[in-house]
This record gives C-alpha cells, sequence and structure tokens, in this order.
C-alpha cells in the first residue's frame, strides 16, 4: 500500500474513533441521572430541567436573556391564572443558542405559547455569533459538550439557585432613582444596538417557521426596564414584531397597568426586576394571555397537583427570603444549603 | 476569525490544507496569501489593502537598495583608482540610507499615526489649550497586527541594507512573509530567512507534520481554553474594579494576569507555530520557560522572544556600534573610569530599547512606564553586578546553589508580577493607586470572605491550578532536556494516540468555552 493510502486510512481511523469515543462519552452524560438536580447550575439548570418536565405538561415558555428569567415567574402564573409555564432563558442569551433551547424545550413538550422577551433580540457580536452558527448545532446534538462542565458539580458546593420552573427568588431591593420619562432619553450604554442584525433575523424565522409548524403562538414582550429600553429600542422591536407577523407588547408604557414602584420592584437600579416586580409583570402577561388565547386553567386538575406542591415550597422559600436576604444566602450558601437539607431530610421521615 | 476560534480550527484551517495540498506545488504560496487575505479581511477589512500596500511597498523599497547596491558595484569596476571607488560607493551608500530612511519613516509613520496620534494629540492639547489651540483628533482604524508586521517589514528592510541577504524579487514572497495568516494576529516577528522560503516552496502536508502541527495546537488551545479564559473573569473584575479591592486581591489579580497573559499569549503562539508546521513552516519560538528565569534580564531573552530579538538586533546593536555611543564610551572610560563607561554605554544603548518595547505595546503612560521599568532593573542589574559578585564573595554564597538559584527565580517573579500590575491597570494612575493599596490596604483574609465565586467557583480553581501544575511540570521536564512533546511524537501509534485523544478529551471536558462563557479575545492582538 502506498504512503499516501495509508496516511489517509490513518486520517479517516483516527478520526472514527474520535467520533466513536465522543458518541459514547455523550451517552453516559446525563447529568439529571449522574447528578441531584440541585447540583447542576446556571445555564445548564434550566435546561435540564425543563427536560425532566412531566410530558406536555408546560403551556407557555418564557425566552430571552436575564431580564427574561427575572421577570416571569411561573409559579406565580400558575397562582394567578392556573397556566403551566417555564422560563428556559439564560443571562447574556444569543439568538443562536434560544433557537435550540427551543427546541431542546419542545422535545417532550408541546407548548401553546411562547413568550420572548426582546432585549436579547438586538444582543449581536459577527464574531461571536457567526462562530455559534458552526458551534450551537454541535452542541445540541452533543451532549458531550453541552454538559461538559457538569464535572464542577462534583467538587461544588449544591449551587444556592433554586429554580423553580425556570426562576430564581431574587428580593434584593435597589431602587431605580432616574427620569420617569426614561422611554425619551438616550440608553446609558451608547453601545447598545437600535437594530436587530440579519442573522437574528435569520434565527428569529427559525424560530418562528418551528413555532408555527407546531401551532406554537409567538408574543414578543419588552419588560419594565429604564436601563435598557427607550423609545427607539421600543419602536424597533414593535415594528420588528409587525413585519414578522407576531404580537408585541411594551410594558414600558404601561408602568402604572403594571403598577410598577421603583421603590421596591427593581434589583439593580433599574435593569432588572426583583421578585417584587416580577409578580406585577407575570400577573400583567397573565392577563394579557387570559384575553389573547385559549389557554386552559388546570387548578383543581389532579395531573397538575405537583404545581401546588410547588406553590407551597415557593412562598415558603418567599417567607425565608424575608428572614435571610439574597445576598446573605449567597454568602452563607453553606449554612443555608445545610439547612435545607435537614429540612428536606425532615419532611422525607415525616412522609 | 481569530487563530483559536472554532471556526478558524474546524473550517478555515482543514479548508486551506485541502486546497493547498490539491493545487500544484508552485501555486501554493498563492493559496496561503490568499487565505492569509482572507483571514486578515475577516477582522479588518478592507485594511486588508493596507497590508498590501504595505507589502509592496516594502518589497519596493528594498529592490531600491539592492538595485542601488548593484549600480554602486558596477560604477565601482568602472573606476580608475581606489579613491574614486571609495567616492562612488559613499554616494552610493548615502543614497541606499536615503531609501532605507524613507521606508522606515513610512512604515513607522503610518504606525505611529495609527496608534499613537491620538495620544500624543491629547497631551499635547493640555499645553495648547493654554494658547486657545488644539490638535484635531482622528477616527483611526486599528489594522490588525500592524505593530507586528510593520516590525518585521523594517527588519526585512534594514538586513537588506546592511546585506545581510538579498532583496526578494518576488512579490508574492514578501508579501506571504509579511502576512502569512497563523502569524498575523500575534507574532512571532519573524525574520525573512526564517519563514519565507519554507513558505514559498510549497513543500506537501507530511504527516509528520500534521501530527506535530496538530499537537501544538492542541497543548496551545488547552493552556489558553483551560487556564487563562477563566482567569480572564476574575483579572478583569479586581483590575476594572480596584478600588472595591483590598491590597490582597490586587497582589492576586497582578499574580493571575501575569499567569493569564502567559498562558493566552504563549498559548496562541503555540496555536501559531502549529499551524504553520502543519505546512511545513518553522515559525520561530516565542517563549522558553520565562519564569525559569532568574533575572529580569533573562526573563526578556524568554518571554515574547521574537520582539527581544528584534530590538535586539535593529536598536540595541546599532545604538551600541554607533559613533556617538562609542565616542562617549572611550571619553567615559578616560574620565569616568571602566565602570561607569560600562554603567553608560548600557544605559545608552538600552534606552531606546525600553521606551520602544513600552510604546510598541500601545499608546499611554502606563506602556511607558512599563518600558522605562525595566530600563531601570535592567540598568540596575548592570550597575550592581560588580557588588553582587563581593557579596557574593563575602558571605560565600555560590551563585549556583538551588537555594540561591530559587531566591533568584521569586525575586525576578516579584518584579514580573509588578511590570504586569502597571501593563494591565487602566492607567498608570490606577497602577499606582493599586500598587500603593498593596501597602496601605492588605487584609489577606479578604481573599476567601470576597471571593467572587459566581465568576470561579471551586471547580474553576481546580481547573486553573491543575492547568497551572501541568504547564509548570512540562516546562521544567524541558528545561531539564526532557520534551514532553518530542516523546509524544516519537512513541508507537497506539501510545501517541491514545495520549491525543486523553488530551482532546481532558480539553473538551475542562475547557472555559460553549454556552456560558463569552470568547475571549487574545491579547496581543489588540497591540
Amino acid at each position: 500500500m502506498q504512503q499516501k493510502t495509508k496516511n489517509i486510512l490513518k486520517i479517516i481511523l483516527f478520526c472514527s474513533i474520535f467520533l466513536v469515543l465522543l458518541l459514547i462519552f455523550s451517552l453516559m452524560m446525563k447529568p439529571q441521572k449522574w447528578f441531584d438536580e440541585k447540583l447542576i447550575q446556571n445555564r445548564d439548570a434550566r435546561y435540564v430541567q425543563m427536560t425532566e418536565q412531566p410530558e406536555n405538561t408546560i403551556d407557555v415558555l418564557n425566552i430571552g436573556d436575564s431580564l427574561a428569567t427575572c421577570t416571569f415567574s411561573p409559579v406565580d402564573l400558575w397562582r394567578q391564572q392556573g397556566y403551566t409555564g417555564f422560563n428556559i432563558g439564560a443571562d447574556g442569551l444569543r439568538m443562536a443558542e434560544s433557537y435550540y433551547y427551543i427546541l431542546n424545550a419542545c422535545k417532550n413538550q408541546k407548548p401553546k405559547v411562547l413568550l420572548i422577551e426582546s432585549l436579547y433580540l438586538f444582543r449581536y457580536s459577527l464574531g461571536e455569533d457567526t462562530q455559534m452558527l458552526l458551534s450551537q448545532p454541535i452542541y445540541y446534538r452533543v451532549p458531550f459538550l453541552k454538559y461538559h462542565n457538569i464535572w464542577k458539580a462534583l467538587v461544588e458546593m449544591p449551587g444556592v439557585m433554586i429554580y423553580h420552573r425556570g426562576y430564581t427568588i431574587n428580593d434584593h431591593v435597589w431602587s431605580y432613582d432616574g427620569p420617569d420619562n426614561y422611554l425619551d432619553l438616550e440608553l446609558e450604554d451608547k453601545s447598545q444596538r437600535m437594530t436587530f442584525s440579519w442573522l437574528n433575523r435569520m434565527w428569529f424565522n427559525r424560530i418562528k417557521k418551528f413555532c408555527d409548524e407546531r401551532g406554537i403562538k409567538i408574543i414578543v414582550y419588552s419588560t419594565v426596564s429604564p436601563i435598557n429600553y427607550n423609545r427607539k429600542r421600543i419602536e424597533a422591536a414593535e415594528e420588528f414584531a409587525r413585519e414578522e407577523g407576531v404580537d408585541y407588547i411594551d410594558l414600558n408604557q404601561r408602568i402604572d397597568e403594571v403598577g410598577i414602584d421603583w421603590t421596591r420592584d427593581t434589583n439593580d437600579a433599574g435593569d432588572h426586576m426583583n421578585y417584587h416586580g416580577c409578580m406585577k409583570v407575570t400577573a400583567y402577561l397573565g392577563e394579557y394571555l387570559k384575553e389573547h388565547t385559549d389557554l386552559v386553567d388546570h387548578r383543581g386538575d389532579e395531573a397538575y397537583r405537583d404545581w401546588d406542591e410547588e406553590l407551597v415550597a415557593f412562598d415558603q422559600l418567599v417567607k425565608d427570603m424575608d428572614r435571610i436576604s439574597f445576598a446573605d444566602i449567597y454568602r452563607q450558601k453553606k449554612k443555608y444549603m445545610k439547612e435545607l437539607k435537614k429540612r428536606e431530610k425532615e419532611s422525607k421521615k415525616r412522609k | 476569525m481569530a487563530i483559536h476560534t472554532n471556526l478558524y480550527l474546524l473550517v478555515f484551517l482543514p479548508l486551506v490544507m485541502l486546497i493547498y495540498q490539491l493545487v500544484p506545488r508552485n501555486k501554493r504560496w498563492g493559496v496561503l496569501l490568499s487565505a492569509s487575505y482572507v483571514l486578515y479581511f475577516s477582522f479588518s477589512r478592507f485594511l486588508v489593502l493596507l497590508l498590501m500596500a504595505t507589502s509592496a511597498f516594502t518589497w519596493k523599497i528594498a529592490l531600491w537598495m539592492d538595485d542601488l547596491g548593484a549600480q554602486s558595484a558596477q560604477k565601482q569596476k568602472e573606476c580608475a583608482d581606489r579613491k574614486q571607488k571609495s567616492e562612488v560607493k559613499k554616494d552610493f551608500q548615502k543614497k541606499r540610507v536615503k531609501v532605507l530612511r524613507l521606508g522606515v519613516l513610512v512604515l513607522l509613520g503610518i504606525l505611529f499615526y495609527v496608534n499613537y496620534y491620538n495620544f500624543v494629540a491629547q497631551n499635547v492639547n493640555v499645553f495648547l489649550g493654554a494658547l486657545g489651540a488644539k490638535l484635531p483628533m482622528a477616527r483611526v482604524l486599528f489594522p490588525m497586527g500592524i505593530s507586528f508586521y510593520t516590525l518585521e517589514a523594517v527588519g526585512y528592510m534594514a538586513d537588506v541594507y546592511w546585506e545581510r541577504y538579498p532583496a526578494e524579487k518576488h512579490l508574492g514572497k514578501v508579501a506571504l512573509f509579511l502576512s502569512f495568516f497563523p502569524q498575523i494576529m500575534e507574532g512571532p516577528i519573524a525574520r525573512f530567512p526564517d519563514t519565507a522560503e519554507a513558505l514559498f516552496s510549497g513543500a506537501p502536508i507530511q504527516m509528520a507534520n500534521i501530527n506535530e502541527g496538530l499537537l501544538r495546537i492542541l497543548w496551545g488551545l488547552s493552556k489558553k481554553m483551560v487556564v487563562s479564559d477563566r482567569l480572564t473573569l476574575l483579572t478583569n473584575l479586581i483590575f476594572g474594579n480596584y478600588k472595591n479591592y483590598h491590597g490582597s486581591f490586587i497582589i492576586m489579580a497582578a499574580i493571575t494576569y501575569t499567569i493569564q497573559l502567559y498562558m493566552e499569549f504563549s498559548g496562541s503562539i503555540d496555536i501559531v507555530i502549529g499551524s504553520g508546521k502543519i505546512f511545513g513552516v518553522t515559525i520561530p519560538e516565542n517563549f522558553n520557560q520565562p519564569f525559569s528565569a532568574q533575572s529580569a534580564a533573562e526573563f526578556w531573552r524568554r518571554w515574547h522572544m521574537s520582539l527581544g530579538n528584534w530590538f535586539k538586533n535593529y536598536v540595541f546593536y546599532p545604538m551600541t556600534v554607533s559613533p556617538m555611543v562609542k565616542n562617549w564610551s572611550k571619553k567615559a572610560r578616560k574620565k569616568y573610569g571602566k565602570y561607569w563607561s560600562m554603567v553608560g554605554t548600557s544605559a545608552m544603548a538600552l534606552f531606546p530599547v525600553w521606551v520602544a518595547t513600552g510604546v510598541w505595546h500601545g499608546a499611554g503612560w502606563k506602556y511607558l512606564f512599563y518600558g522605562m521599568y525595566y530600563f531601570v532593573i535592567l540598568l540596575l542589574g548592570v550597575a550592581l553586578e560588580p557588588l553582587k559578585e563581593k557579596r557574593n564573595k563575602k558571605l560565600g554564597i555560590d551563585p549556583n546553589a538551588s537555594w540561591f538559584k530559587t531566591l533568584r527565580i521569586l525575586k525576578t517573579w516579584v518584579i514580573i508580577f509588578t511590570g504586569e500590575l502597571f501593563f494591565n491597570a487602566k492607567t498608570l494612575t490606577a497602577g499606582f493607586e493599586m500598587f500603593f493599596s498593596i501597602f496601605g490596604n492588605f487584609h489577606i483574609s479578604s481573599i476567601w470572605k470576597y471571593w467572587p465565586d459566581d465568576l470561579l467557583t471551586t471547580g474553576d480553581v481546580y481547573a486553573i491550578v491543575g492547568g497551572c501544575i501541568i504547564v509548570w511540570i512540562v516546562g521544567f521536564l524541558k528545561e531539564h532536556g526532557w520534551d514532553a512533546r518530542k516523546k509524544i511524537l516519537e512513541s508507537a501509534t497506539p501510545a501517541r494516540w491514545s495520549i491525543l485523544f486523553t488530551l482532546v478529551f481532558a480539553l473538551l471536558l475542562f475547557g472555559a468555552y460553549g454556552t456560558g462563557y463569552q470568547p475571549v479575545d487574545l491579547i496581543y492582538a489588540g497591540f
């Protein structure tokens, strides 16, 4: 055999072994089987927990960056309207990622509504987003790469971010004391984009096509955030939604209707909502869903009993939050996790 | 499309390899040149035209000097006597100097304008303001890698002037030397004979070179993705908000930034060298276990070696042998003695080198300070050498004893960390504030009390420490003559493949990449 042919065969063999190993490791990489759910943190947490939801039980998906995940509480939506929801967004989310998050969420679910917080539609960097064209489909299909960070759960303390259908309670208050007419002003960060990139439009169209095929209604909304929104951005988002043929709600022009109290409802001086603000936004979105969709109230339905149980646990944690602030919990996580574990053990014993 | 991105490693590089191998040998240089311009276009857009123009200009200037040299030789042949010959030679030499000056001035002029004009204008305006005048600020686009390819071009022209080698007739060869795609972002700064011949030869891609290249790329990626990209989060936080942190954090930031910079810069150079190796091009090394250095001078012989060599060849040596320095040295020897003449000569040769090294890194007082910091330390090293020898003799210290070497290494580390603290500080003032906070506001307990565990978790710290230990062991073994990379490449295929798979999967598992991690830009690509 010629040396050249030998070399080509060697390369093919090397690549094949690599792919087989990657496949084997990917099959082994089932975080939910390896670890307690609480050990899985941050982005992976929501992603994994979403796949763990009982089949076809989620009505509403909420996606976007940190603005979205801290503005929508599925447990409160349940309390108020009896709809089931899940936050599938992530901090600094990019459009490419979000498409695969939605695909992942719809593997076991048939949601009827997809809420999209508009801020992340503006986020764009040619370099990073071009790279994501290549990397995100790979991460989605190769769990070894997607969950490669999961090893950290082996050496770390259990996280303190307790996820309630993708929402983490944050009761920290840092009031917004800026002008009320923030919509008429320039954004503080001048580098923020006011338009949508062609790549983001492409991803949005893919999301829309996917949702249309499954009968999922898309509602784009801009949550309350003086740091991130002004009139230019809202008008851009509104026009974008019109062009794409989807519903659009801007909450920044409905501050009074939502009932936002700037001294109490924001976590970081008008950037993100805290739990108080989140409850109000969720209530507003819930009313909107009631009026504009045919979602069914599942309260009282035996198949959705776990939601009632979760509501009890959720309210208990909110009470705890009054005792120990979010910041303290974060600092004293060891102590707090011990307390939680103890409580869990006791509750198991009682059962 | 930076060289550490998946787009480069999984798409661009394999595609270039494929096309390179498919085209006839005599056209392969064209593939490399086109690929280089495509890559350059991907981050600097139409500034690729400036790179092309620089290449053509450099090529022309070198040819012009060569032509003048040939004309001089021809005219000298026609001369009747020695005196006439000497006059002709002098005459042409003057013309050649003028051409060289033109070439250097144009290229350094562009570099100055792009890098330093606004900085100079800003500072000049402080004085002009009093007179009611003002220099306009320029809106300048930064051409990626300009500091690297400009030095290569100037070095090439100077070498041709000194007749170290003849000017290259083929424009493509000069253009490829200046723009070879792996090198264009972060160097190393090569000399024409280092790479040009191999780049132009179009040698077929060899299996052994692929093995060596890929192993080197893998090693570089590991350094960057496992250690450096994680440390970036911490150093950015502390350097960006240094007023909120105690001195203990500042010391930690200086150390972690140095490690981050080394892992990142040496890691990307590994990718550069590995990429070059695949095409049979041996790109010069840029690092040689710099943290084993026992003095600041030795550190600079091991760190960013190609920059140090460039300044040594084109600034330090020419200064040392310049008539001005030689005359001064002679006079000083007579007047002040051998010791002070030596110190003075060193100062005169080192000063321009370190001013240039400082400002090469960017426009800002902190960079100038960084250069001056090393100038003072290196000059002190020269000046105190006789005293040190005396001390060692008096105290009976063996300079080769391990404990003494270790102490010297630790002292060098302190010098390096301090230098990098100023280098990475937002401004020179911030650098001083950070430096003095170490002495006035030091609380060691604040490290575990206020550790930003939302940025760097316990797992991240394990990965960083583990990565550093492995890099240190590999470096230590290499320093003692055991080259791990060479051993892997020499081992039998099953063993080699097993190690490669382990490395690949370790990188995929422990690398800071994917969802939740922002790709971290290459630091030296900004210079």
